[in-house]
């Protein structure tokens, strides 16, 4: 399948902090990838590094074929991006901004934005800094189905929204995305709004890809045990149980091994335990169990 | 494309732009008012005394004038533009950055250079009224520093701008401050008329500078 993103040994530091080391992952063409990851991980940077305004300090990062910092105008015009916080040109109303962006793109489709607009029931000469949050998240998503882009980026689309909009625009994008066959790569500090959007999670843990796999996957696969102990119990160190905590008796771990699996693997280190319960788990409680609470 | 950007720099800037049009029209009448006032109480004869002799020049309320536009126009198209970092909306158009930002100051420019004519050709006839050919060249050479003056400032308000970081922004200011200082250093009328040609060349400077920030922009220093 041809990818529409690639980073290549992506390496990026503050000063003498190292956000990622040799980071490398690819988006295919026609899914929606999530890219989570804690406060600190490195999401902002990496949008940034995508969008061309970061220029890591060694690796690459392709958009379309061509590298993110040096983009051609016509694959510009092939990619939609949505700024965190919904930002756009305030001083335009929705009229004018819709002139002002249509003269850039050959094959702009003006119908889905102004469709968009009558659900906002605004005066088409409001200005766009006079609009709450949420009618301004409308507007930049408008405008983005018009531009009708091959690749969407969009950082943070929930900032700021309240649930209403949050839906509004997750249920938009997802329609549009799968109808139009696009390419979507988006970011959100609330993970609840993409368990139904993103068909990828790319989760990104410090200094690293944590996890790369398709969200039914996760959702099937992966699950929080928890079985009884005694107070001494502890988990040795290894790659398929992540996150393990015991209080008061009880120890509560995630695996993507089934129950079975999970069961003859723990008694290995415990042959006492000849019990354990298995949750499935939503793609929120999922990132906490991959890439624990603190 | 080019009416395109044009049209979003017209809605943002054209209130600022009409004013200050109006406020060059506005000390051009002053200043005239004023000149005609002077005649006919101070008479001619001591007026010509004082211009020729004293060497003094009756125009100075207009050295701020260009200055002030520029400052001005240069704030008022550029805030938008940095605050929520919406620079990387204009960056992300469909064309090359370097032409993206040349059209967005390109813009200003005419339209500045415009009200700069206008208020130069208004300040050279109206003078050709009471004064003779040497002096109406005088007031020319000493008038078009400033004008260059205003230009530069513009310029130099974009490079600061643009800056994304705000400790060089700071020592962007200072340099600004040394560059248009220069334009100030005598108020002696035709006092620049041997450097006009080095004049030219410090706009010429600040709007090679721009480019400078928007390489710095674009390259993240501001999350380093």
């Amino acid at each position: 399948m041809q990818s529409v993103i690639e980073c290549k040994n992506l390496t990026h530091y503050y000063g003498n902090r190292c956000i990622y080391e040799n980071l490398n992952f690819t988006v295919q063409k026609g899914r929606i990838t999530g890219l989570l990851g804690k406060n600190g991980t490195g999401k902002t940077t990496t949008i940034n590094i995508m969008n061309g305004y970061l220029k890591p300090r060694s690796g690459n990062c392709y958009l379309l074929g061509e590298p993110s910092h040096s983009l051609s105008p016509a694959t510009k015009s092939k990619i939609g991006l949505l700024i965190e916080g919904h930002v756009q040109y305030s001083f335009f109303n929705i009229e004018q901004i819709e002139k002002f962006y249509s003269s850039f793109f050959p094959g702009w489709k003006r119908e889905p934005y102004y469709e968009l607009m009558s659900k906002l029931k605004i005066a088409p000469g409001q200005k766009i800094s006079k609009m709450s949050c949420g009618q301004r998240s409308q507007v930049a998503l408008g405008l983005i189905l018009a531009q009708d882009p091959e690749l969407l980026i969009l950082d943070d689309f929930s900032m700021g929204l309240d649930p209403g909009y949050r839906k509004l625009f997750a249920d938009y994008l997802r329609e549009y995305a799968k109808e139009e066959k696009k390419s979507i790569f988006i970011t959100s500090h609330i993970i609840q709004d993409l368990e139904h959007l993103v068909d990828d999670c790319l989760i990104l843990d410090y200094g690293t890809v944590m996890l790369h796999k398709p969200t039914e996957e996760i959702l099937n696969s992966f699950k929080r045990y928890r079985f009884k102990v005694n107070n001494n119990f502890t988990m040795p160190d290894n790659d398929q149980f992540y996150n393990t905590e015991v209080t008061k008796g009880m120890a509560e771990t995630y695996s993507f091994l089934n129950k079975e699996e999970a069961l003859n693997q723990i008694k290995t280190y415990n042959p006492e335990i000849s019990e354990i319960q298995g949750n499935k788990l939503t793609l929120e409680e999922a990132f906490i169990g991959l890439t624990g609470k603190y | 494309m080019k009416k395109a950007f044009f049209y979003k720099e017209w809605i943002k800037t054209r209130w600022f732009l009409l004013a200050i049009l109006i406020g060059g029209i506005l000390v051009e009448i002053y200043l005239f008012l004023k000149l005609g006032r002077s005649f006919r109480y101070a008479g001619h004869e001591h007026l010509w005394d004082v211009i020729v002799n004293r060497n003094q020049f009756m125009f100075h309320t207009l050295k701020y004038f260009p200055i002030l536009a520029g400052l001005l126009i240069g704030v008022v198209q550029m805030i938008p533009e940095i605050v929520e970092k919406r620079l990387k909306l204009s960056l992300h158009l469909p064309l090359y950055e370097s032409k993206s930002i040349t059209l967005m100051v390109g813009y200003i420019l005419i339209i500045l250079i415009s009200i700069f004519i206008i208020s130069f050709i208004t300040l050279i006839l109206g003078a050709a009224i009471y004064f003779p050919l040497e002096i109406i060249k005088s007031i020319a050479i000493t008038v078009l520093p400033w004008y260059l003056c205003g230009i530069t400032a513009y310029l130099l308000v974009v490079f600061c701008c643009l800056e994304p970081l705000w400790r060089r922004r700071i020592i962007n200011i200072l340099i600004s401050v040394c560059f248009l200082g220069t334009y100030f250093l005598s108020s002696v009328p035709g006092a620049y008329s041997k450097n006009i040609l080095t004049m030219m060349i410090i706009p010429a400077i600040s709007f090679l500078l721009i480019y400078l920030s928007v390489f710095r922009f674009k390259t993240g220093v501001q999350t380093n």
